[in-house]
């Protein structure tokens, strides 16, 4: 998937409607923000669906958790008629982790006026890895762009 | 006719959502507003109806749902759902489509269809995990979550699950335990304690990782199909089940035809849609995509797999603008009315209704557009990948957006082009990257109005009239030119004018626009069979005349010598895509006059964008061949360069190489006699152009001004320069195609023989030209050929020669190979006419030259035989050489040394022995690309192996009837013998080996060390593979013939005492075993034993049977002595068993008297009576052959008795016996005639009791001891006994010598 450019963003957003948006930033939440101003913003962060004191054992349990835990928070964000709406989606690589996908942001979220898009901060640092550790520090891009899930790759 | 302003008539709706998600829109809660929103087209009528009626009837089908982008796929989707699902809100009452509620509303109420809704749309695992299959699982079982919790609980729906239902309702003990077994081992624990610890997820999860319920879960995706639908059918009492699956494209594009998902996907949905239906299943299925449904779901029918059904498709285009007004507005109550007076006006003042038959019905349901409206909103919405733009829902806001505009809701016309241009929406699509530059130019174009001078409503006017035209272009296809005329242009921007009319007020306008350099564009067309003037708007600027831009261009060129001459070089190698289609039919070429050998052209992708001319690398080489000389084809090169070089002329020495074209791209600066000079080989050719002409020269100019025109004239709105140029380049290509051959006409062809080769005769349009200058060099070079090209029956290649190779040389020929050498055979001189098939060489003369070569030598090089015979005036390619070499191995005397490196394997899949192609080996080798590389180094040697004829005085120590051979072809025939025989002897030696030592040993010696040793070497000989390797091995074992034939002789010897050795074991054990039995007999024993020694019988078996005579003859008088002496022995013993007879009855009486001990103690010497006559009796045993022993067999003594004379009749013991048994009864007599015994016998006696006892008294009163056998019996003697001792009767007797000791003497006085 071609990467877009920050204008592509600015355009998107200037838009009454929208195509069922669904966007993964790669890079910093700050550098997201700014081109946010005209619209509303709701914030979500799929670590706050988990209960620290009671945490799914596996990894099916865990996609099964987060992706009902998904669904009711999607449906219980309020949206106002017709205001355009952005969610911003924190810790988003436990999506591709626990190999959730993104159906359930097209199927309650996005529409005509609500966006979603996925922030995947930041490369890591391959220097910091020791040899035997091999660093595939665009596997989350890869997971969502090649399949297809996302519309679009903005990197900051 | 007054109109009423618009917002009188219709109210807009809520902005619409164009965006719905399945997974929402059947939600109950929104059900209602999704049907309700639904609006049904005619068309889509129809679809629904083909479902429905599917639902109705209970007939399982599947539906292919497919149309553009956002064109409503998702809402047809949710609305036939809910309808189907949410029986219990009435939702039909809610459709708002009369025709489709009247016919299914009661009709679905009796049936109950288990509904499984869900969008593919950002589903999809990475690395290939994609699986169809387990996206349906999961999904239905989210199905029966929601809609039935119940029936969800009974249902097995995943593999999991239907594991642990087998284990707990189908498993039989065996797997059970063998579950149990896998529980304890992985998890140490039962599968009831696992399954009630980690649930029956876990539990069938670890049971599907045991692979032990496999049986059961590997079913195909009909069988799981069919299972889960069972269930949901029969527990949950549904008629059926509906599968609606929706942005299926984005599945499909993951899944390339071909693969793996592919096939998997295809499998699973013809299944769905076709299998199990037609298995009365009734299961509809439903898949929406913007993508063709898969050939293979096509089905070969109507009803067949999937029903296609299109919506928005081009015969339903009316439904575009109905749908798109639909989701809108609504008109007001009584709107009809003067949307009826909207229709009429426009019918009178316009044509469009007229010209479009709409009807009433259509023009109030896009009311208030204008028709054309939606023409251009569907055109422009129809590709949404070029556009950026989704078809109905872009519509639908585009629609909305504009009737959302106060100002023209207060108007009292339709909406137009000019009104949609300004919408958000509109304007997303124009901003993209297609559309940006043009609409740039309507931006500044309408900044410029206002320097037109017209009143302010003409303005306004014009400003429609220009966003119209733009718009209807920007709608137009790409390969599509076309504009609008003055009464279009009126209708669709809805100009009026009282005055003067709509198309008067439109032709002034656009007359204005015009005349004010507005880019509107007039073009005279004829409509109709009318001549009108149409217009269009130009999205690009005015254009310049051409012929302006063309000239100095062409004139510039014209001064460009240097350039010249490099498109030149570049013009000769132009290929297929250079040239136009019209040069290439008309001159029939493909390309530049040296297109063929189009060098690596160095410029950047930069120079080429900028039409730099080509930078070639030259020279350049190329190969290429004839077939015009000797019916062979010959390889050649063809050198191309910009100047002449003196190595070009130097001598060819590769041997593929024959002959030699050099094409000079220009005019050498040096003269013809200079580089004639230079050419060392005479098949050498220089092919030189003359200086380039006038003509050629003002071609290549015109060729680059075209090009550069073509260049500067890039913009998007030059295209008429574009297409002069183009013309002009054309042109330019076919003058330079045509001055090329002229060129090189006029130029030379220079050899170094001169051979005058007209130039004219060459450059002519052919594809033959290198074939045919090769050929001309090849001609005279190759004149004394070592072949006979006339009887060549076909052209001769590299890839015959293989074929001969493998029809003469192999025994399994393929019949091509076998015509390749009836073609070839006789013209190589490998055969002869009246045998053309076989292998038949005498006549070559190749093989005599190189047997000439290789006079002297013992190896050559193969590449030296190249190097000689690949040359004038031989004539013979590499192959050809190969051929010849192979040939000369296959004749006997040579072999091929293949290259070490390359090994190769044999038709027998063995390597080939000592990579060494010998005349045997020939048969088994394929000439191929292998053998091609072991080829590379290969040396033809005189052959090393020795020939059969020379083996053979070795062989024929093994066998002498082996022969000769007459040639090398025989020798397998011969090897075949000697092997044969060589595995008979592998065979025979340790049989013969462990016989003789067993004989040696039987005859107490042992096997000399000369025999052991020549079986030990017998046995490496016979292990040989072929009669090379025997006769290695023999030579190295036997430092000559003589001494292999007197080991040979040995061991045959050996062989021969092998054969007799049962019958001399036998001679040895008769001799050892015969008894002495006459001195005469024994004497001539003694010497026939000496004749039966082991190392005199192996030192000459011939003698065997002399000896056996000796031994037959001393058998036959052993036999007769010792029958007679067996005779006589046992005659005595029968004379001694008649006297021990009579003995018998006084032996027997005697032991019972001396069982009365009361008469007194037997003699001591008697004692032993009894015992003495059984050991007597036992000896007198008398042998049945006492008459006729039979010896004459193996045995040397009697087999029944083993008698000898050793042996002796026990007579002394039978006379001992009668005089003891007479002593012992005359002491018995002499007890009863003891008085008092006497006394009381006869007292007993007078008794009159026992006459017995009266009669023995009789005889022990006559001492008659032969009557006592019939009178003593057992009972007397008890009564004897009973009758004694009641007498107290017991004679006692005392050893007087002890006492007499122990008391002293007795003096004999005292005692008286």
């Amino acid at each position: 998937m071609q990467t877009h450019d920050h204008d592509e963003l600015t355009n998107l957003l200037r838009q009454r409607t929208w195509d069922r948006e669904l966007i993964l930033w790669f890079g910093a939440e700050s550098k997201l923000v700014p081109f946010l101003t005209s619209v509303q913003v709701e914030i979500l962060d799929l670590l706050d669906t988990f209960d620290p004191t009671s945490l799914p054992v596996d990894d099916d349990e865990v996609r099964r958790h987060l992706s009902q835990s998904l669904r009711k928070c999607l449906q219980s964000i309020s949206r106002e008629a017709n205001k355009r709406t952005a969610l911003l989606v924190r810790s988003a690589g436990l999506l591709a982790r626990y190999r959730v996908g993104v159906q359930d942001f097209y199927d309650w979220f996005c529409n005509d006026f609500s966006m979603v898009i996925l922030l995947v901060e930041g490369h890591c640092n391959e220097s910091d890895w020791p040899d035997e550790v091999e660093c595939a520090s665009d596997r989350l891009a890869e997971y969502f762009s090649k399949t297809e899930l996302i519309k679009r790759l903005i990197e900051a | 006719m007054a109109l009423i302003e618009l917002s009188k008539l219709i109210s807009l709706k809520p902005e619409p959502q164009t965006t719905p998600s399945l997974a929402l829109y059947i939600q109950k809660d929104k059900a209602k507003e999704c049907v309700s929103e639904y609006h049904l087209t005619p068309a889509l009528r129809a679809h629904f109806k083909r479902i429905l009626e599917s639902v109705v009837h209970r007939q399982g089908q599947g539906f292919w749902v497919q149309a553009e982008y956002g064109a409503g796929k998702t809402h047809f989707l949710a609305a036939l759902v809910d309808l189907l699902m949410w029986r219990e809100l009435d939702l039909w009452s809610s459709l708002r489509d009369e025709e489709l509620r009247n016919e299914y509303a009661a009709a679905l109420s009796k049936v109950k269809m288990f509904p499984v809704a869900f969008s593919l749309r950002g589903m999809g695992e990475s690395h290939g995990n994609d699986s169809l299959m387990r996206i349906f699982e999961e999904q239905i079982r989210e199905s029966l979550n929601l809609h039935d919790p119940e029936l969800a609980t009974q249902v097995k729906l995943t593999s999991a699950e239907i594991a642990d239902s087998w284990y707990t309702n189908e498993a039989n003990s065996v797997l059970k335990s063998a579950v149990n077994t896998f529980f304890q081992e992985e998890h140490s624990c039962t599968p009831e304690d696992f399954r009630s610890k980690q649930g029956p997820k876990k539990f069938g999860q670890e049971l599907v990782r045991s692979t032990i319920p496999e049986g059961r879960l590997k079913g195909k995706f009909k069988e799981r199909f069919t299972y889960i639908y069972d269930q949901i059918t029969k527990i949950g009492k549904y008629d059926g089940v509906v599968l609606v699956v929706d942005e299926f494209r984005s599945w499909q594009d993951r899944h390339v035809a071909g693969t793996a998902a592919y096939a998997e996907d295809e499998e699973i949905l013809e299944t769905l849609a076709f299998v199990l239906p037609t298995s009365h299943l009734n299961i509809i299925t439903i898949v929406a995509s913007q993508g063709d449904m898969p050939q293979k779901l096509s089905g070969g029918g109507q009803g067949d797999r999937f029903v296609p059904l299109y919506l928005l498709a081009d015969k339903n285009k009316g439904d575009f603008g109905e749908i798109v007004t639909f989701r809108c507005r609504d008109l007001l109550k009584g709107a009809t009315t003067d949307v009826k007076d909207y229709y009429d006006f426009c019918r009178k003042e316009y044509r469009f209704i007229r010209q479009g038959n709409v009807s009433l019905d259509y023009f109030t349901a896009i009311f208030p557009f204008q028709p054309r409206t939606f023409d251009v909103m569907r055109r422009i919405t129809q590709s949404a990948e070029k556009h950026n733009l989704p078809t109905a829902r872009s519509a639908i806001r585009i629609a909305w957006q504009a009737l959302s505009d106060e100002t023209t809701l207060k108007t009292k016309r339709l909406i137009t082009m000019s009104d949609i241009i300004r919408t958000d929406e509109l304007l997303k699509g124009l901003s993209h990257e297609s559309y940006r530059d043009d609409f740039h130019s309507l931006q500044g174009a309408m900044e410029q109005l206002p320097d037109l001078e017209m009143s302010p409503d003409e303005r306004e006017q014009a400003r429609g009239v220009l966003e119209t035209l733009f718009l209807w272009v920007m709608s137009l296809p790409d390969n599509l030119r076309d504009g609008m005329t003055a009464v279009d242009v009126a209708e669709a921007a809805w100009l009026m004018d009282d005055a003067v009319g709509a198309t008067a007020q439109a032709e002034h306008l656009l007359t204005k626009l015009l005349q004010g350099g507005f880019p509107v564009r007039a073009d005279k067309k004829t409509r109709d069979g009318k001549d009108v003037v149409v217009y269009s708007y130009e999205t690009s600027v005015a254009q310049d005349n051409p012929v302006r831009i063309f000239g100095p261009l062409k004139k510039k060129a014209k001064e460009e010598i240097k350039i010249q001459d490099l498109k030149w070089t570049e013009s000769l190698f132009w290929q297929l895509p250079d040239i136009t289609k019209e040069a290439q039919e008309e001159l029939g070429v493909n390309g530049g006059i040296l297109s063929d050998f189009q060098p690596h052209d160095q410029r950047t992708p930069q120079d080429r964008q900028a039409g730099k001319p080509a930078i070639y690398q030259l020279p350049h080489t190329a190969a290429t061949s004839t077939k015009r000389v000797h019916k062979v084809q010959y390889g050649g090169e063809v050198i191309v360069s910009d100047r002449w070089r003196a190595e070009f002329g130097e001598e060819i020495k590769n041997a593929d190489q024959h002959f030699r074209i050099i094409y000079l791209t220009t005019s050498p600066d040096g003269g013809d006699g200079e580089i004639a000079a230079a050419l060392k080989d005479a098949r050498t050719v220089v092919c030189r152009p003359a200086p380039l002409s006038a003509d050629t020269r003002e071609a290549l100019a015109g060729f680059m001004a075209a090009e550069q025109m073509k260049r500067n004239a890039s913009a998007p709105n030059q295209t008429s320069l574009r297409e002069y140029a183009e013309t002009k380049r054309r042109e330019a290509v076919k003058d330079i195609l045509k001055c090329q051959l002229d060129e090189f006409r006029r130029g030379k062809v220079l050899t170094q023989k001169g051979y005058g080769i007209p130039a004219a005769e060459i450059f002519k349009f052919s594809k033959d030209r290198e074939a045919d200058l090769g050929g001309r060099m090849i001609e005279k070079a190759y004149d004394t050929p070592l072949f006979s090209p006339k009887d060549f029956k076909k052209d001769f290649t590299d890839a015959d020669a293989k074929k001969v190779f493998a029809g003469l040389f192999h025994k399994d020929r393929a019949n091509a190979e076998k015509d390749a050498v009836q073609n070839f055979g006789v013209g190589l001189e490998l055969a002869v006419k009246s045998h053309p098939t076989e292998f038949r060489p005498e006549a070559s003369q190749a093989l005599v030259r190189m047997r000439e070569h290789l006079t002297g030598r013992a190896d050559a090089s193969l590449a030296e035989l190249k190097t000689a015979f690949c040359k004038a005036p031989f004539g013979l390619t590499e192959a050809m050489v190969v051929l010849y070499a192979s040939s000369l191995v296959k004749a006997g005397g040579f072999e091929l040394v293949l290259n070490a490196a390359s090994p190769i394997t044999l038709a027998n899949e063995k390597p080939l022995p000592g990579n060494r192609l010998t005349t045997h080996a020939l048969p088994l080798c394929d000439w191929n690309a292998k053998l091609d590389k072991a080829l590379l180094g290969a040396r033809l040697v005189v052959a090393v192996q020795k020939g059969w004829n020379e083996v053979l005085p070795y062989a024929r120590v093994l066998d002498d009837t082996l022969k000769t051979v007459a040639t090398p072809d025989e020798e397998p025939q011969r090897d075949e013998q000697l092997l044969n025989i060589l595995s008979k002897l592998k065979a025979e030696v340790p049989e013969v080996n462990r016989s003789v030592t067993t004989l040696a040993s039987k005859m107490g010696a042992i096997v000399p060390k000369s025999l052991t040793e020549t079986c030990g070497r017998l046995t490496g000989l016979a292990a040989s593979a072929s009669f090379q390797e025997f006769d290695a091995a023999v030579r190295e074992s036997y430092p000559s013939l003589e001494d292999f034939v007197k080991a040979f002789d040995l061991y045959t010897k050996g062989c021969q005492l092998r054969d007799r050795a049962f019958e001399l074991s036998q001679v040895r054990d008769y001799l050892s075993g015969a008894c002495d039995i006459d001195n005469q007999v024994d004497a001539q024993r003694d010497l026939t034993k000496c004749f039966f020694e082991f190392d005199a019988l192996l030192a000459d078996p011939a003698i065997v049977p002399v000896r056996l005579q000796n031994f037959e003859k001393w058998k036959a008088n052993y036999v007769h002595s010792y029958r007679k002496a067996h005779r006589a022995y046992y005659k005595k013993l029968t004379e001694l068993e008649t006297s021990l007879g009579n003995l018998k009855p006084k032996a027997r009486a005697l032991v019972k008297m001396n069982t009365i001990v009361e008469l007194g103690p037997p003699l001591p010497t008697t004692h032993s009576v009894s015992a003495d006559l059984a050991a007597i009796e036992k000896r007198l045993y008398v042998c049945p052959d006492a008459e006729h022993a039979a010896v004459e067999g193996p045995a040397p003594t009697c087999p029944k008795c083993s008698w000898t004379p050793l042996d002796q009749p026990p007579a002394a013991e039978v006379a001992k016996l009668t005089a003891l048994v007479a002593s012992g009864l005359a002491d018995r007599f002499h007890r009863f005639k003891d008085a008092a015994i006497s006394t009381v016998l006869k007292k007993a006696a007078e008794q009159g009791d026992r006459p017995d006892l009266t009669k023995l008294l009789e005889i022990v009163q006559l001492t008659n001891s032969d009557a006592l056998a019939g009178v003593l019996t057992d009972d007397l003697v008890d009564f004897l006994r009973k009758l004694l001792y009641d007498e107290n009767l017991v004679q006692e007797e005392i050893q007087l010598g002890p006492i007499v000791s122990d008391v002293g003497a007795i003096e004999r006085r005292s005692c008286r």
